[in-house]
């Protein structure tokens, strides 16, 4: 081991930082038939109007289905219901562009 | 810090192979090329003899102590055995014979998935099908305390060091199964929390039950089924060749996992018992419908997409996963639902289903 910083990438670029913070943006990815999945440090507010409160893990899944038994989060009964989603109708990064065909 | 209870008693071999493993494992530091040579005949003979390796009792035993050398504890093992090159030659003859049983019995579908998105599509309808698990369902309608001791015993084999199977495989993976991997491990090793590791959790709750949790304590009770679950994961996990069917092992496992967890816990309501025993099932059901998501498509479809090769053994570790969980599930089923113990004999404080109770503390279904 060298005396440089080790955080380096494979390439040998420096990684200038692994800790997160304000500059790491929190990650929403809607999975296809399930949850929101929820990556980053978060707050939940349980209600409108109700103190937000941190989540007991750092990756959460929201109920999209409203079926779940733990909402707001996702206890997996979006299978048992044989919940659905549309596939995304908005280009996030650009939103003038034309996303598909609609209905 | 506090030293976990470990087994200092070995298990009892239940056939020519463990005993002479037994022997050694036991036995004087310095082992006689003889008791080696007794058990590499035994191993050999055994798996080219076996009915079923699924269902041998003698061989998964024998293939769980070699794969315990790795894990610990095995206070019972008198010197240093995990890199003895005999016993890894034994374990090599197990390993094959489990393999090829294996690769015979456990259902692939046809034709296989062409790409990643067909994988991720492929294990989602695979695992569909135990969405509404027939032993939890079971469970969460005939709870009794023998078959919910019963229950946690089987389970104790694997969950008192649940994830470490699975731990394996980070050092083998790279990249963005790498990254998914650990993340959902840090997730089963508490995030940091040291109360929040699953294994521990899942000892408070067999303690709230009134069971032993030390590793093992309940060895000697588990039919081959349960010890097969184990030893499927420890070799997928403990070989780089089959890096991707522990990915896929652990995709199908998390998969599979939430609506279950949630009528274990049911289960357990139902019989009286509080938080302080259903955490682990309740915890279970909000992180598993997280881990799902990121074992299926950021740990098993990433990994078939940036090592195409390993597609077909990702599935296959998801496959096997079920399978062989399902003979475990199904052979509680069987027994409980005929009246027997699921179990190969009882021990002192352990209820189990069809002993002789007096009918108070029979709890009425």
């Amino acid at each position: 081991m060298s005396e440089q910083d080790p955080r380096t990438t494979d390439d040998g670029s420096p990684v200038l930082s692994v800790a997160h913070d304000a500059e790491d943006p929190v990650v929403i990815t809607p999975c296809p038939d399930g949850p929101l999945l929820v990556r980053g440090d978060v707050l939940i507010a349980p209600e409108p109007g109700a103190e937000p409160q941190k989540p007991p893990r750092r990756v959460v899944a929201l109920c999209r289905c409203n079926m779940s038994s733990i909402a707001p989060f996702c206890d997996g009964s979006h299978k048992l219901a044989n919940f659905r989603t549309r596939p995304p109708r908005y280009n996030i990064g650009n939103p003038r562009e034309d996303p598909g065909e609609e209905d | 810090m506090t030293t976990a209870p470990t087994r200092t008693v070995a298990p009892t071999a239940r056939g020519p192979v463990s005993t002479a493993l037994l022997e050694i494992l036991t036995g004087p530091e310095e082992t006689p090329a003889s008791g080696y040579a007794a058990m590499s005949e035994a191993a050999a003979t055994a798996v080219d003899a076996s009915q079923d390796v699924l269902a041998d009792e003698d061989l998964q035993l024998a293939l769980f102590l070699l794969y315990l050398l790795h894990y610990g504890p095995a206070e019972f093992v008198t010197a240093d055995r995990e890199w003895d090159p005999e016993l890894l030659r034994v374990r090599t003859v197990l390993e094959a014979g489990f393999e090829a049983e294996l690769r015979r019995r456990v259902p692939l579908p046809d034709p296989l998935p062409g790409d990643s998105a067909q994988l991720v599509d492929t294990m989602f309808a695979m695992t569909g099908g135990d969405a509404k698990p027939t032993l939890a369902t079971w469970l969460a309608r005939h709870p009794s305390e023998e078959i919910l001791s019963e229950f946690l015993v089987h389970r104790s084999i694997y969950t008192l060091r649940e994830a470490d199977p699975h731990a394996w495989g980070i050092a083998r993976l790279r990249g963005r199964a790498k990254a998914a991997l650990v993340e959902i491990q840090s997730d089963e090793y508490g995030g940091g929390r040291p109360e929040r590791v699953h294994a521990t959790i899942f000892a408070q709750t067999m303690r709230g039950f009134g069971l032993d949790d030390t590793p093992d304590h309940y060895l000697d009770l588990v039919p081959a089924p349960t010890l097969a679950s184990m030893n499927l994961m420890s070799l997928f996990g403990l070989h780089r060749r089959l890096r991707g069917a522990i990915a896929g092992h652990l995709a199908a496992f998390e998969m599979t996992s939430s609506i279950p967890n949630k009528y274990y816990g049911r289960a357990f309501r139902k019989l009286g018992y509080d938080a302080d025993v259903t955490w682990y099932y309740d915890e279970h059901v909000e992180a598993d419908a997280v881990h799902e998501q990121i074992a299926a498509r950021d740990l098993a479809g990433a990994l078939a997409q940036d090592e195409p090769e390993l597609l077909e053994d990702v599935l296959f570790g998801a496959a096997a996963c079920l399978y062989v969980d399902g003979l475990m599930g199904d052979h509680m089923l069987e027994c409980w639902s005929d009246g027997r113990t699921s179990l190969r004999g009882s021990m002192p404080g352990l209820q189990t289903v069809g002993s002789e109770a007096p009918a108070e503390e029979r709890v009425a279904l």
